[in-house]
């Protein structure tokens, strides 16, 4: 599988110029972590990664259902029950609709639930599994510990250390770099409107600092 | 793809639609029963009461349609599953098409079964009731009245090609929200003439109607055109004349290149 | 599972290992954690865990068989060398550090006595 790769990617809201030209490549297997301050602009670069805002200049080497995404926001209409945002997954995507049965099982979420009945963690548990659960080559998470209880937030992470090994690529976006310090294989700042450059995780620290300590010194 | 959003989409119209036909069928039923129980005069009135539940139907059904395709028409989760929005309104045409003229296909085949059971054996009955009752039952009208399904969705796709051509124009323009709404009252200004004008034209060059060549009660009745003879259903194309088909392909056309030259978005996938 | 911040995961991780293979923890021939249960267990990337597989296998104190999992070596002999090595690694550590620190030979030696002295007495208790 080749790299994952973006390439000047600019985004302006009106005359507000938020993303300058970010490129970026991240080698397959790899779980890179996409740090910034809030506000950096991470979920503006998730949101034009994973298909959802098409009003950008700049090139992707992969999109469509082969890129997962888990954003802040599930955008199904709120009337949705939970079986039926499922099934438009599977309808869309090569889905895992077992795993995803069981998941729900153990985060306690009724399929039948409508989404406008669930708390925001639940949603967000949701917008997970459905990311999780498909069989895609690049896998974009948007925040995926805010606002979920301790259980789930153990869950994802084991999940997400379970599928590291092999080609696929994981994108974890968040400004809560404890959680997943030690899952990250590469990292990147986004600041100012532009990305670092990809540094490997162990490299910074082979260098004697820690991955927060690197992102103190950079994001700001 | 366009499959997928089709079925995506359908849920909510076969819902809708369902509902409204058994509302239908179930108010002309009630009337019919009661035609039959009561003396001639009052029993004409009744069962003219009854085909007129149905003949109402006939816009509420299509237009209600509408109004869901409408209320589904959002690109949010479908932008997520890497659909392209070109898809995505296909597939929403496709569904609010099939599921109109699903509905007029029912509510047709429902007046005709309602007018045989009720009606048919009973002609003193029978012949008191107006003429227009019958709009939807192919005993009076034949086999080739079943074009009108084909007619209503027309006009319903028409309609909701029309919405989103406009709302790509809303979403484009620029100037502010001020911009937006005088785009969208000249778009929807410009629409309207061209409507009117070829219905009109359409109706002044009889010669290419295929409805003038078959006898009255004839098979697809005209745009805003009365007549003593043929039906009127404002939701009704007239796809047998050649001058207003030609019109709507001329619109048509206009509409997509509208679409493609103002693009659904900036950057679309596989672009 | 706590790790520090500055230094490369891996090597802790493989340090882990050794002292567990050295004190017997992990005892000749026994088998190691799967690649995925050692990651989750220590909650890193699974990648962090292979390397750390790789490089002891380099160092010959572990061994693939297969699709079956990893191995201790189960040369004990081999084993008791490398235990040997790396204590005197250690020792020697020590010795410059006290040397840095500025002691003499014999507190160096007084020292280190007393520390043996106290963990032995426990375990002769």
């Amino acid at each position: 599988m080749k790299s994952y790769k973006f390439e000047r990617i600019a985004k302006n809201y009106g005359r507000k110029q938020v993303l300058f030209g970010v490129s970026g490549a991240f080698p397959p297997g790899s779980t890179v972590g996409l740090l910034g301050l809030n506000g950096a602009g991470k979920t503006t670069l998730l949101n034009i990664l994973g298909n959802c805002d098409r009003d950008f200049s700049g090139y992707i080497s992969l999109r469509g259902n082969a890129v997962a995404y888990m954003p802040t926001r599930l955008p199904f209409p709120t009337f949705w029950q939970v079986r039926e945002v499922l099934d438009f997954y599977g309808r869309f995507y090569k889905f895992d609709r077992f795993l995803a049965d069981q998941l729900l099982l153990e985060a306690k979420i009724s399929p039948h639930a409508r989404l406008s009945a669930l708390s925001d963690g639940m949603r967000r548990m949701v917008a997970f599994i459905g990311c999780y659960c498909t069989d895609a080559q690049v896998y974009l998470l948007d925040e995926p510990l805010t606002n979920l209880d301790a259980f789930l937030r153990a869950e994802i992470a084991d999940l997400l250390i379970g599928r590291a090994l092999g080609e696929k690529i994981t994108v974890i976006a968040t400004h809560e770099i404890k959680e997943f310090e030690n899952l990250f294989t590469h990292i990147c700042i986004l600041r100012g409107g532009g990305l670092s450059p990809l540094k490997d995780a162990e490299e910074i620290r082979a260098e004697g600092m820690s991955i927060e300590e690197y992102y103190r010194g950079k994001a700001k | 793809m366009i499959g997928k959003v089709f079925l995506n989409e359908s849920k909510l119209h076969v819902w809708v639609g369902a509902a409204l036909f058994v509302l239908a069928f179930a108010g002309a039923l009630g009337c019919f029963i009661a035609a039959i129980c009561l003396p001639v005069r009052a029993g004409v009135s009744a069962a003219e009461a009854g085909f007129s539940v149905l003949n109402l139907f006939s816009y509420v059904g299509p237009l209600a349609l509408f109004g869901v395709a409408i209320f589904q028409h959002r690109y949010g989760h479908y932008r997520l599953a890497g659909v392209r929005d070109n898809a995505v309104f296909l597939g929403s045409l496709l569904a609010v098409f099939v599921w109109a003229a699903a509905f007029i296909l029912a509510e047709m085949l429902a007046a005709t079964a309602l007018d045989a059971a009720f009606f048919l054996w009973n002609p003193s009955l029978r012949n008191r009731i107006l003429q227009s009752a019958f709009l939807l039952s192919l005993i009076a009208h034949g086999a080739p009245r079943l074009l009108f399904c084909l007619s209503v969705a027309f006009s319903v796709g028409i309609l909701y090609f029309t919405y989103d051509a406009l709302s790509v124009l809303a979403k484009r323009a620029r100037g502010g929200i001020a911009g937006k709404i005088v785009c969208v009252i000249v778009g929807i200004a410009v629409c309207a003439v061209f409507f009117l004008s070829a219905s009109f034209v359409a109706g002044m060059f009889s010669v290419w109607d295929g409805n003038l060549l078959f006898s009255p009660g004839s098979i697809l009745p005209l745009n805003y055109w009365q007549d003593s003879v043929k039906d009127v259903h404002l939701l009704a194309a007239p796809l047998l004349n050649g001058i207003y088909c030609g019109c709507l392909a001329i619109y048509l056309f206009a509409g997509v290149f509208l679409t493609k030259w103002l693009g659904r978005c900036k950057n679309e996938i596989g672009a | 599972m706590y790790f520090k911040g500055n230094e490369t995961i891996y090597s802790q991780i493989a340090e882990k290992i050794r002292k567990k293979i050295f004190s017997g923890e992990y005892a000749c021939g026994a088998r190691l954690p799967a690649i995925r249960d050692l990651a989750v267990a220590c909650q890193v990337n699974p990648n962090t865990v292979v390397r750390v597989y790789q490089q002891l296998t380099d160092e010959g104190l572990i061994y693939t068989d297969g699709t079956n999992g990893k191995f201790v070596t189960p040369d004990a002999a081999f084993l008791g060398q490398k235990k040997r090595e790396y204590l005197q690694g250690r020792a020697a550590q020590f010795a410059i550090e006290a040397k840095e620190a500025g002691l003499s030979e014999g507190e160096a030696l007084a020292l280190a006595a007393s520390a043996l002295a106290g963990v032995f007495k426990e375990e002769n208790r």
